[in-house]
């Protein structure tokens, strides 16, 4: 000690018994606030985009089945339903950009359809009006990579802003005069007819004329669209295909195209309705993404309670912990008052104290809580069937300092309401043992 | 006061006795030069020529170095606790002048009233009635800032249970008080503690924590401790409760001391072998004040 400050005081009380254990204390209660607001966010987050914006949780798959063409469009004269189309538009259509290629890193870009209803909030620019228009999302990340664990993973200094690309163009070329292998050529012949197809084939430029907000679709970032007839024009109508041989080796190929239908309802609220609809009229369906509220909420609010309780049961802690730490200490403060301190002076050495404890919490929470958030993070999307990395669920960190400000506040108030108290008492009563 | 005003006093005191400087040095034994030097602030004298000069000077040690006669006065102070309808007369108006350099015992029965009279002495505790002047001032006037600067400066409390912060060392705990006093500089503030605990023969204890200590020990850490921003009045309210004879017997030598260096030292005490260390030997009973020996 040099005896420059006050404070030297408080970091000598640092060292005693009780603060680690109560530092276990407000750092257990530090994770579980986090967790909680991270749930909350997370719900939040969800709940918006299921209900208003997604237009997967609102799509369902009719299976053609043996159900003629004219059958399946019988399903557009069903209540609430929007759009009833052939699941092709469900593909997307993966462009490798050249535009955005770079020294280590390649362009790649998929496009979409944009049906109606999309949800789809249109941040620069404006909409899709002919058919070689596209909308390309505001934060543009025109690239895929993954690391080592399968994650995609996106470089921030890579990411574009959309709007300044509004007016340039880029080229793509149609899948659908693409060569497909066939089942008695050799692979050379192959390759020459695909070479063939690549010096021949003519580009078709598109014009980008808006930018979306890709952070409410649970989009990624590479995704843009174009119009519904481009993109029929651009993507082939096969979907995959077999080849089956018998013994005498003589091969069979078959290809698949897309035959069922895709269906989408006006609101999340009406699926069960058209789900009805269709059972009666005999289809066969599945949803796009099998999501069910019930579940959710409870996967939600189990969590939620949790953090609640643990939050009132921590509070109550750290507020009996200060009282009885106080309340030991009452002879130092009165020991403190006979030295001649002033009733600042004293208050400042605890709140001191109790600050850089709290802080040191604050970090270590904050460390424990970045590895629990990837395990929960992980969690949540395995069990709401999410793809994985698609949606941020980590508290901003505005809100996490805001937190600890909070308990900061809290735990100060009640440790100078509590000094103030004995301050105001007889120093010989603090000293004795009559209190 | 500093080196300066000690000068002053000193010139001032001379020539209230009508002698030169010459003379002055003569009766010292020391040369003009010295006298002019202790006059103009320049030097202090050494502390064997301190006694001497006080002598010839007619002051006391204290006055030498507070420029005022340093006593605390006490006049019909009364303290009345109130309890429940009921009445607890602590201290019953007593009448009485400490004066410094002085080692004054309180004996008496528990429940007497002399933790409530020292308190009050401290000013930890205001009375109900009647007067306590501390160097003229009356106590009761002061406000809480003035009440602290007084406990911070003028009074070394010393308790039955030491109370030292078991997270500070030694030289730290006696430290502590200097925090609160702008007047000791801060890079001296060690070598003043360190200083301290020589004067309490513990210069090879100051490294070490007070769980450490013996019972006696910490309690001379804590009289170090209370000397911490030189105080004139020192209040020990039975320091030795807890310790066995021959700690005792060190911790009032320690007493006894710091009244010949001039201190006001009031020792609440059971044991009855203060009286061969005190100079003064005042006893309660009920709250009332008594003279049981002087001289
Ligand atoms: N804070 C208090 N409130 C009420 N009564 C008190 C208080 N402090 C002391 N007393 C009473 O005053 C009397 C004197 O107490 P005290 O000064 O502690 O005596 P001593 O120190 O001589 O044992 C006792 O009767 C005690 O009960
Ligand atoms: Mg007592």
């Amino acid at each position: 000690m040099k005896g420059n400050s006050i404070y030297e005081i408080s970091y000598k009380h640092l060292k005693e018994k009780r603060n680690i254990i109560f530092s276990i204390i407000i750092v257990l209660l530090i994770i579980v606030l986090y967790i909680t607001s991270t749930i909350i966010n997370f719900a939040l987050q969800y709940q918006n985009n299921i209900n208003k914006k997604s237009l997967n949780a609102r799509t369902l798959i009719v299976e053609r089945g043996s159900k003629t063409d004219e059958e399946l469009n019988q399903i557009s004269n069903i209540n609430h339903v929007v759009l009833n189309v052939s699941d092709k538009y469900r593909a997307q259509f993966p462009v490798s950009a050249e535009e955005f290629d770079e020294k280590d890193i390649k362009g790649n870009i998929v496009f979409n359809p944009l049906l109606i209803n999309n949800g789809i909030k249109i941040i620069n620019g404006r909409t899709i009006e002919s058919d070689y228009e596209i909308l390309i999302p505001e934060e543009f990340y025109p690239h895929v990579d993954f690391n080592d664990y399968g994650e995609e993973v996106i470089y921030l200094d890579k990411i574009i802003k959309g709007k300044d690309l509004i007016g340039k163009s880029i080229k793509v070329y149609s899948e659908r005069e693409h060569p497909v292998k066939s089942i008695n050529q050799s692979w050379s012949e192959y390759d020459e007819l695909y070479n063939k197809w690549i010096e021949t084939r003519t580009p078709i430029s598109l014009t980008i004329v808006g930018t979306y907000d890709s952070s409410v679709n649970l989009l990624e970032k590479n995704t843009c669209f174009m119009s519904l007839k481009m993109f029929d024009n651009v993507k082939s109508d096969i979907n995959g295909g077999t080849a089956s041989c018998t013994q005498d080796n003589i091969c069979t190929e078959e290809w698949f195209k897309y035959v069922d239908r895709m269906i989408v309802v006006d609101e999340y609220k009406n699926l069960d309705y058209v789900k009805n609809e269709l059972n009666n009229m005999n289809f066969s369906y599945y949803p796009v993404l099998n999501f069910d509220m019930g579940t959710f909420k409870m996967l939600v609010s189990i969590p939620m309670c949790v953090g609640l309780i643990i939050s009132i049961i921590s509070i109550t802690l750290i507020r009996n912990f200060i009282a009885k730490k106080l309340y030991n200490k009452r002879k130092e403060i009165g020991l403190l008052k006979t030295l001649g301190f002033d009733n600042n002076q004293i208050i400042n050495i605890y709140s001191k104290e109790n600050n850089i404890i709290l802080s040191t919490c604050f970090i270590i929470g904050f460390i424990i809580y970045m590895i629990i958030v990837k395990t929960i993070k992980y969690y949540i999307y395995v069990a709401a069937e999410l793809e994985y990395y698609s949606m941020n669920i980590e508290i901003p960190f505005i809100y996490i300092l805001l937190l600890i400000a909070l308990l900061l506040l809290l735990s100060n108030y009640i440790l100078k309401k509590k000094i103030i108290k004995y301050l105001s008492y007889n120093v010989s009563d603090l000293i004795g043992d009559s209190l | 006061m500093d080196q300066n005003k000690i000068g002053m006093f000193i010139s001032e005191k001379r020539k209230e006795l009508n002698i030169t400087q010459e003379e002055l040095a003569e009766l010292m034994n020391v040369s003009k030069n010295a006298v002019s030097k202790w006059e103009r602030g320049l030097n202090l004298p050494d502390a064997s020529l301190m006694k001497n000069l006080c002598k010839i000077l007619n002051i006391s040690l204290n006055e030498f170095f507070n420029g005022e006669e340093n006593n605390l006065e006490l006049s019909e102070l009364t303290k009345i606790f109130e309890k429940k309808n009921e009445k607890i007369i602590a201290v019953d108006h007593v009448t009485y002048k400490f004066e410094p350099g002085k080692l004054y015992a309180i004996m008496g029965h528990s429940g007497s009233g002399k933790s409530t009279l020292l308190n009050i002495l401290g000013t930890l505790d205001k009375q109900t009635t009647g007067e306590y002047k501390i160097n003229g001032k009356e106590t009761i006037k002061l406000n809480d800032n003035e009440l602290n600067y007084i406990r911070r400066k003028n009074v070394g409390f010393i308790f039955q249970n030491y109370l030292l912060d078991p997270n500070l060392r030694s030289y730290e705990n006696v430290m502590l008080p200097m925090f609160v006093n702008n007047e000791i500089k801060k890079d001296e503030r060690k070598t003043r503690a360190l200083k301290l605990l020589e004067y309490v023969n513990l210069e090879n204890r100051f490294n070490h924590y007070p769980k450490e200590l013996s019972g006696g020990e910490q309690q001379r850490v804590a009289i170090a401790r209370s000397l911490a921003n030189n105080p004139q009045l020192i209040i020990a309210d039975e320091p030795t409760g807890n310790l066995d004879e021959k700690n005792e017997k060190i911790i009032f030598e320690i007493f006894r001391k710091l009244a010949n260096d001039g201190k006001l030292v009031i020792v609440v005490s059971h044991s009855d072998n203060i009286v061969k260390y005190a100079d003064v030997v005042l006893y309660m009973k009920n709250g009332r004040l008594g003279v049981y020996n002087e001289g």
